[in-house]
């Protein structure tokens, strides 16, 4: 029987037994009644199955009082979904004898047949037990109880109280041996932030999980941290941009859909930087993509992130990107996971930061929040989402690569950023430590913030150094000179050879000009001689006219020619 | 007055109105007024007054009302709880 409880039907793969007898027990204020009552209301809402709760303890009207801040809606459901007995018993009362619990299985019965029901809640059957005050007849009637539920065929919660640790007054002890499952929930304090912690420890005929499992209580009810899902998604070969261009190229592609990124680096490396590149890149394509941060506000990281050309707010505005800002130090880190966890479910996150999640490893809880980092990594791959998480490491400059072992074994990615300080300087160092399933860049990068965006610069290496920051400029402004240099250089030369493209030119244009000169003079002699010849041969005629001669002789035709 | 919750024919609500009526006979004879309700029958009734164990004895009047379940076997212990030990001697 599914109780629909966040995380809870994964442990016992689908559910509690059906038409069998679960016994929750806990000590107080552990969260057993809730767990009670939240399956029959997910009964009654979501699975069609109707419900009484039979209330040994409080009065119904607390019971609906108590629960009215999950949203559930009570009152609704009490018009045909869900029955409240107040089983409160009267304090004067005296013992006279032999008895039986028949009025409890009439009211039980009368409730079933009206609403139909099929689950059934008993709520501190340990007072009940106590008023009866008999423990030889009390074994008999709850024996006799159970396989009379079992009969009608109602799924049955028993709810017990215990010590601290779970375990039954010894009286009880047999309520363990009745039911079919045993929950035992736990409610401690570790390093002054409370801790709850659920575990199976009985659950004949189905195979689930033994451990204990962390959970919160949060607005919508109970939420076990547990991957939920009993089939994981299917592996994908799909890439996911990093939101920076060359980081991408590096990665050759990306992160992989559905990986778990981590990001290493101590305080200010621009851990969420490349957080916010990655959420701005997923919300421009429109996956639905949360940003959980433990160190800002909602307000701040949008206005920081703009400063390094990060534009989140209309991302914010659309829907598409929900920003949970919370103070790690008001809950604990379970009621963080829970919280986010619900998130994710709500908003059919794709993309997920966590920033940092060291946040939820510092909280001082013990060795349970690593323990809760690693579910929530799995979480995230059991449902497809791609996880980026930062991790800030105590310590800055030449720190050891070191982090919560736990978490950099399970990400699929991981980035670490340094500082490296040289010459005066700081630059933020890029590496990849490692990437499962991708080919990547064994180089460290420069990670360059400015506020039109981040960037990745070519680092230099020289003599075995790698050059950064103001060294790194001065290697590229060389270059730049250098190239600067040669192209002057260059246009100089042209230049003169288009002068003396020119200069040639215009000897060539003077040399037609005296050709032409000259030429002129040619035809002018050559016209000249032509007259003089005429004018001698003219002159011999006027001659031999004015001697009076004979016609034109021979000698001197020959003389004028 | 006195109201009696029985489980229909279950050995200890037979045995209980059994003790009741012998005891209120010989007690205080015929001064009395006993309701008897059968549970299965009349859930509503178990609902509204609480009635989970049964059989189960309300004396309602005269004097503070008390609440006895059983089956009612310690005929002396049934009458100091409704008061009626000094009537009895």
């Amino acid at each position: 029987m599914r109780t629909g409880i966040a995380g809870f039907d994964g442990l016992l793969g689908g559910g509690l037994p059906r038409d069998r007898t679960t016994l929750v027990v806990g000590g107080p204020g552990c969260g057993k009644s809730l767990f009670a009552l939240e399956s029959l209301v997910n009964g009654a809402r979501k699975f069609a199955e109707p419900g009484i709760f039979v209330a040994f303890e409080e009065s119904g009207k607390h019971v609906i009082a108590n629960s009215a801040s999950f949203g559930w809606d009570l009152p609704r459901l009490m018009k045909k979904d869900l029955a409240f007995v107040d089983a409160r018993l009267p304090h004067a009362v005296v013992h006279g004898g032999d008895f039986d619990l028949l009025g409890l299985l009439a009211i039980v019965d009368a409730k079933r047949k009206e609403l139909g029901a099929r689950r059934v809640v008993l709520d501190g059957v340990d007072i009940l037990l106590g008023f009866l005050n008999d423990p030889i007849a009390e074994r008999r009637e709850m024996y006799r109880l159970s396989e009379w539920l079992s009969d009608q065929k109602l799924t049955s919660i028993i709810t017990c109280k215990s010590d601290e640790n779970g375990r039954l007054m010894a009286r009880e002890g047999y309520m363990q041996f009745l039911s079919d499952c045993v929950v035992v929930l736990q409610h401690k304090v570790v390093g002054s932030l409370p801790l709850r912690l659920m575990r199976v420890t009985k659950c004949r005929g189905l195979a689930h999980v033994t451990g204990e499992v962390p959970f919160a209580i949060t607005t919508s009810g109970l939420k076990v941290v547990s991957s939920g899902v009993t089939e994981a998604q299917p592996v994908s070969n799909q890439k996911v941009s990093s939101g920076i261009g060359r980081f991408d190229s590096m990665l050759s592609g990306g992160y992989f859909r559905g990986a778990s990124v981590l990001i290493s680096g101590s305080s200010g490396t621009a851990k969420s930087t490349l957080a916010g590149g990655f959420i701005e890149a997923a919300a421009a394509r429109g996956e639905p993509c949360l940003y959980a941060t433990f160190d800002e506000s909602a307000g701040q990281v949008v206005r920081n992130m703009a400063s390094v050309g990060i534009h989140l707010a209309k991302h914010l505005e659309s829907g598409v990107l929900q920003i949970m800002s919370e103070r790690k130090v008001e809950k604990s880190p379970v009621e963080h996971v829970a919280r986010l966890m619900e998130m994710v479910e709500r908003h059919k996150v794709r993309c997920l930061v966590v920033d940092p999640v060291s946040a939820l490893t510092a909280s001082g809880a013990g060795p349970i929040t690593e323990e809760l980092v690693v579910r929530l990594l799995d979480y995230a791959r059991a449902r497809g989402v791609t996880l980026l998480c930062t991790s800030l490491l105590t310590g800055a400059g030449d720190h050891l690569e070191e982090t919560a072992s736990g978490v950099s074994t399970m990400a699929d990615t991981w980035i670490h950023v340094s500082y490296v300080v040289k010459n005066g300087e700081r630059n933020r160092a890029l590496t990849i430590v490692k990437s499962r399933g991708v080919g990547h860049s064994n180089q460290v990068r420069e990670l360059v913030l400015s506020n039109e965006g981040v960037t990745l610069a070519d680092v230099y290496s020289a003599g075995g150094d790698v050059l950064m920051g103001t060294m790194r400029w001065q290697k590229e402004s060389e270059g730049r000179q250098a190239r600067s240099l040669k192209k002057r250089d260059a246009e100089r030369k042209g230049r003169e050879a288009q002068l003396a493209v020119a200069e040639t030119n215009a000897h060539i244009a003077t040399l037609r000009h005296e050709l032409a000169g000259r030429e002129a003079a040619v035809l002018e002699f050559s016209a000249d001689a032509t007259k003089a010849a005429a004018e001698v041969q003219d002159r011999g005629a006027d001659e031999r006219r004015l001697r009076r001669g004979d016609a034109e002789s021979p000698s001197a035709r020959k003389r004028s020619s | 007055m006195l109201r009696l919750y029985v489980a229909g024919s279950s050995p200890n609500s037979v045995a209980a109105v059994a003790n009741l009526t012998a005891l209120l006979a010989s007690a205080v004879a015929d001064r009395y007024e006993l309701e008897i309700i059968d549970v299965l029958r009349h859930p509503d009734r178990a609902l509204s007054d609480a009635v989970l164990v049964t059989p189960m004895l309300h004396k309602r009047l005269p004097g503070p009302a008390c609440r006895i379940f059983g089956n009612l076997s310690d005929g002396a212990l049934v009458l100091r709880a409704l008061g009626l030990t000094a009537v009895a001697e």
